[in-house]
């Protein structure tokens, strides 16, 4: 059985409803280039974020990854990387 | 034949060192503002020891008072576990000398660490101790004084560690009202958190806050359930969730993730901090001396840190 093709809009589409659901409050527009930092988002919300797009993609993150994803852009990437492998 | 019996904790009791240390008085020390360490934590407030009060003493008095909880005398106990990673002498270990602090005159006694799982750790070796016959009654105490090893460069552990000892008496008893622990370890995250060397006799504690966090709430739920499926109870069926109390978040974390009743959760971090193997000791005795628990409640702790190691078990409250 061959693991189902996502997109990149597949991604930011989930990304997208992670975040306002991690930041009821932020009404703003998030682009690929969006840090996180930008988005209020605390190292520890971050990881909320991994673990969502984790479930939402059956993909797991590499411990190494962890700190090196900063932007919308980098999540993205790397989730698309992982689910390549898999 | 070897006669089985079963296990039942019988006392629980706690022991917080000196006054609060409040975010107010910790900030100045460090390079975060009190703001920033209940975001980012949820602690309000912990406690360091006096230079006095070394983990011995503390352990000394958490254990006097559990043995008292449980209606025994210093003749009863035959076994102490004295579960800490904090201790500066490497040897002798300390549950000899909390013995003799305490007065036992028969107890056999030893270390564990498996540092913030080093708690329900003992509590494992207490109940098969008792059940296999080999104790009528053990002592098991929790006592860690992390102030000694927190660096206010670092604010991500100032802030957060504490010192304390919290204790149970484990005794010999016809039911089964402790359960089977669900353990494990991952040695290979060993570098996420513990003890660095910076230089002679520099030692900390340093942690990785983001990788601690993503591993503990991903890795215990499953570990949850598992002991209560051991146990032969659902999680629904859990009066109280006392995991170990490593920061508010993580704690927040769990109880979403295992849809928990909030007031039912413990959080005595708020104001005790991370006390390491202390933590679930003094979480419990905290939430069973305010009277909230009922004779017979179930209670699932989880104990989790450091190692990387858990484990879990359910008990049954007297």
């Amino acid at each position: 059985m061959t693991t189902p093709t996502i997109t990149q809009q597949d991604v930011f589409a989930e990304m997208d409803k992670e975040l306002r659901r991690l930041l009821p409050e932020f009404t703003g527009d998030i682009t690929p280039t969006s840090t996180f930092e930008e988005l209020d988002l605390d190292s520890l919300t971050r990881v909320d974020l991994l673990a969502a797009m984790e479930i939402a993609f059956d993909i797991e993150v590499p411990d190494d990854e962890v700190a090196k994803v900063v932007r919308v852009q980098d999540l993205a990437d790397l989730v698309l990387s992982l689910r390549s492998r898999a | 034949m070897a006669q089985s019996y079963g296990s039942s904790l019988t006392g629980i009791a706690g022991y917080r060192p000196g006054q609060p240390v409040t975010n107010d008085v910790l900030s100045p020390r460090t390079t975060v503002a009190p703001e920033w360490i209940v975001e980012r934590t949820g602690i309000q407030s912990r406690h360091h020891a006096s230079p006095d009060e070394d983990i011995t003493t503390m352990a000394a008095e958490a254990g006097r008072k559990a043995i008292a909880a449980a209606n025994l005398g210093v003749e009863d106990i035959d076994l102490v576990i004295l579960a800490t990673a904090t201790r500066r002498q490497r040897m002798p270990g300390g549950g000899p000398t909390v013995a003799s602090k305490i007065g036992l005159p028969r107890a056999g006694a030893f270390d564990l660490n498996a540092v913030c799982a080093g708690f329900t750790y003992s509590l494992a070796m207490a109940s098969n101790a008792v059940r296999t016959g080999d104790a009528r009654h053990v002592l098991v105490i929790g006592a860690e004084r992390t102030s000694e090893w927190i660096n206010p460069q670092t604010p991500d552990t100032f802030v957060i560690f504490g010192d304390g000892a919290g204790a149970a008496v484990v005794s010999r008893s016809e039911e089964n009202n402790i359960g089977p622990a669900v353990w494990g370890s991952d040695g290979a995250r060993a570098g996420v958190l513990g003890m660095t060397e910076f230089g002679p006799g520099e030692e900390y504690v340093t942690m990785d806050g983001p990788l601690v966090y993503k591993w503990s709430t991903a890795k215990i739920p499953p570990v949850a359930r598992q002991a209560c499926e051991r146990y032969g109870v659902s999680l629904e069926q859990v009066d109280w969730l006392v995991p170990h109390q490593a920061n508010k978040r993580i704690i927040d974390t769990l109880a979403r993730t295992l849809r928990f009743p909030d007031d039912r959760v413990a959080r005595d971090v708020v104001d005790t901090g991370n006390t390491s193997a202390a933590s679930v000791p003094l979480a419990l005795s905290r939430i069973y001396e305010s009277g909230r628990m009922s004779p017979g409640d179930l209670v699932l702790l989880l104990g989790f840190g450091a190692g990387l190691t858990y484990s879990g078990q359910v008990i049954r409250m007297p």
